[in-house]
């Protein structure tokens, strides 16, 4: 092996071993949740809200 | 630029004026933002028997609310009408958190639901309302399919009362087929829900050909027992034939009782069926002494002989939040 050949193999191992060790890191550390922001104006008809004390034909 | 969503276990990668699969989570400009906040396209009181909670402040209306949208697709929806639809196409009512805690006040319910699609989608709404119904003395309810991501659902937990979690399938095939979704996350939220004090119902629709084998209803059991403890109720559901599965019977009664047999064979205390009349099915009994607790027709509680959260006879404790 030359010393260039040593070099390259020592580089490419250093780089799995941090692509690896990344890897852990995000498996350990739970995904960041961010919430959404609000859209001002809703996108469809806006209707008024209605006699509301009667229950829903919705299941649930 | 792209958006990542991370608010369910789908981790929508969403483009430019795209959504996510649920519909309601769109990206402008680089920017995640929610379409639905403050804008329900359903709400209502209740009876909080429908929900289905059994077990939560037997004989109390709760108001009930939900945007358009899911992030389930399941091909068997009863509430496919709103669950599966846009919100330029469906008509909803400005009712930011404030006006919902007011309503709520007005129409003398003790409780809100976030219910009927579901409301890990319209999370930020949910949450706020939670939120400012806890400082009001209100309680919270959600009714989820709970396929939602650890974090976001921890943090709305907080602020939960109680849970009516569907675990549609002890198998990830039909979650897949039928639900688009995985079964892991589900399960990981059930036991979560349960550990973090809420008081958790789980519902389970028995669908003839694809859910009703004994085995699985045997499985289903076991894992409610295992992980959420046999304290935990259980509805199992009659299905109907609606949206993409057009082509199934309804589910028997036999089998709905077949069912709660099962289920109270592997040791759980509480089993219900739902969405047909049924005596048996549908009241509380005291899993010590087999006493009447509470009798119910429906939705209507017909008689509640509980003292105390106990029963009257033996003074078992019943799990519940009673008052």
């Amino acid at each position: 092996m030359t010393r260039r050949g040593f070099f390259h193999g020592v580089a490419g191992a250093a780089l799995a071993i941090l692509l690896g060790a990344a890897w852990l890191v995000k498996k350990a550390v739970p995904r960041r949740f961010t919430r959404a922001h609000r859209l001002p104006a809703y996108p469809g008809p806006v209707r008024p809200l209605g006699n509301i004390s009667k229950p829903a034909k919705w299941s649930g | 630029m792209q958006v990542q969503c991370e608010l369910c276990p789908k981790n929508c990668l969403i483009g430019p004026g795209q959504s996510g699969e649920c519909r309601v989570r769109i990206n402008i400009d680089g920017v995640l933002r929610t379409v639905v906040y403050g804008y329900p396209c359903s709400i209502s009181v209740d009876p909080v028997e429908k929900k289905p909670l059994f077990h939560f402040l037997p004989g109390t209306p709760i108001l009930s609310i939900a945007t358009v949208g899911c992030n389930l697709h399941c091909r068997n929806c009863q509430n496919w009408e709103i669950s599966q639809a846009n919100p330029e196409d469906t008509p909803a009512a400005l009712c930011p958190p404030e006006r919902l805690v007011q309503l709520t006040r007005e129409q003398a319910c003790p409780s809100i639901a976030y219910t009927y699609t579901e409301p890990i989608i319209y999370y930020e709404y949910t949450y706020d309302s939670a939120r400012l119904a806890r400082e009001a003395g209100m309680r919270n309810v959600l009714v989820t399919a709970g396929y939602v991501n650890e974090q976001p659902w921890r943090q709305l937990l907080e602020y939960v009362d109680a849970a009516n979690i569907d675990l549609k399938a002890i198998s990830d095939e039909f979650y897949q087929r039928v639900c688009s979704a995985t079964l892991k996350p589900v399960q990981d939220a059930l036991v979560a829900a349960k550990a973090s004090g809420a008081l958790v119902e789980v519902t389970h629709l028995i669908i003839p050909t694809l859910n009703d084998q004994s085995e699985q209803l045997q499985q289903l059991s076991r894992w409610i027992k295992t992980n959420m403890g046999a304290e935990t109720p259980l509805h199992f559901s009659r299905f109907f034939p609606k949206y993409k599965m057009l082509n199934l019977p309804p589910t028997s009664l036999k089998t709905l009782d077949t069912a709660r047999e099962i289920a109270m064979e592997e040791g759980l205390q509480y089993v219900y069926i739902g969405n047909i009349r049924s005596k048996q099915g549908q009241n509380t009994y005291c899993p010590e002494c087999e006493r009447l607790l509470i009798e119910r027709s429906g939705y209507i509680v017909l008689q509640n002989n509980l003292k105390d959260g106990r029963c009257p006879d033996c003074s078992k404790e019943i799990y519940g939040v009673w008052k």
